[in-house]
């Protein structure tokens, strides 16, 4: 990702000065300009859609709060992203309801030696192949969904918003150490959940 | 190395984080064992395909959002009138 300095940078400096001096019209601006994205982010990390947009506001009073502390290094589309990020964990932990899961059964089994106890058979067709389907999309987003809680949130944040360790480490309150071990498991789980449908050509 | 030692050291491994003698050994294994060829690429395949899930991502199409919900936003801003 582009992270330099673009002309979506000039125009962030500019915009922030407005709200900075609080001009209703670059509050209007900022909100129609970003919701759409954020609220794509909120979805993805949340199955609900009344807490998604719940977490889109909360994240626009947040940002409110905070203009002034932002600092010119980022973007603001970076730093709105990270914000909608925590509104939707902080929404996740307190609908949090029952206990979670075990992602055990979901993990590759070995020998006793170590080696795998699973003879692994190729998939059938190339995976950037059969994502083209809008079938396979929905798949995969169930699939993601079955992961135990604590593992979905790693796997959603690393390899689906794209948050380094350190981020994800810090948006979770958990060491980078566990940032990867889940993510580990949550990838062999969901790799494991994948299997049957890609062996198949997605028609399992 | 075993292949679960190997399956260990796939994180770090593929973000290049993994120390020069561990990745020595890491590909000696991927050449020697039978299965585990097949099973990165597939850990490899299932981290695009979890990206791949969500198109509005790479197309970075945002949501509609209700109108409703963007004035309730406004609504909460500082120094309204200001």
């Amino acid at each position: 990702m582009d992270r330099g300095l673009t002309s979506e940078t000039v125009d962030d400096a500019a915009l922030l000065e407005r709200l900075r001096a609080g001009d209703g019209a670059a509050y209007e601006a900022l909100v129609r300009t970003y919701s759409g994205r954020l609220l794509a982010v909120t979805r993805r990390i949340l199955n609900s859609e009344e807490d998604a947009r719940e977490s889109v506001q909360e994240a626009f009073v947040s940002a409110f709060r905070n203009i002034n502390r932002f600092e010119g290094g980022a973007r603001l589309s970076t730093w709105l992203h990270r914000i909608a990020v925590n509104a939707a964990l902080m929404k996740l932990r307190s609908r949090r309801r029952r206990p979670e899961e075990s992602i055990e059964p979901l993990l590759p089994m070995y020998r006793d030696d170590g080696h795998h106890v699973e003879q692994f058979q190729a998939w059938s067709e190339p995976v950037d192949v059969a994502m083209q389907r809008r079938e396979m999309q929905a798949l995969v987003r169930r699939c993601i969904d079955q992961l135990p809680e604590s593992y979905r949130t790693v796997l959603l944040l690393r390899d689906i918003e794209q948050l380094d360790t350190d981020e994800t480490a810090s948006a979770l309150g958990i060491t980078g150490n566990a940032v990867k071990i889940r993510l580990h498991r949550a990838r062999q789980a969901l790799r494991t959940l994948l299997d049957p449908h890609f062996r198949s050509g997605g028609y399992q | 190395m075993t292949c679960r030692e190997f399956a260990d050291f796939i994180v770090d491994y593929l973000t290049g984080e993994l120390p020069p003698d561990q990745t020595a050994a890491f590909e000696r294994h991927l050449v020697r064992c039978p299965n585990c060829p097949e099973y990165l690429r597939q850990y490899r395949a299932t981290i695009d395909a979890g990206r791949a899930a969500f198109p509005d991502l790479e197309a970075e199409v945002p949501s509609d959002v209700p109108e409703d919900l963007v004035r309730a936003i406004l609504e909460s801003r500082p120094n309204r009138g200001a």
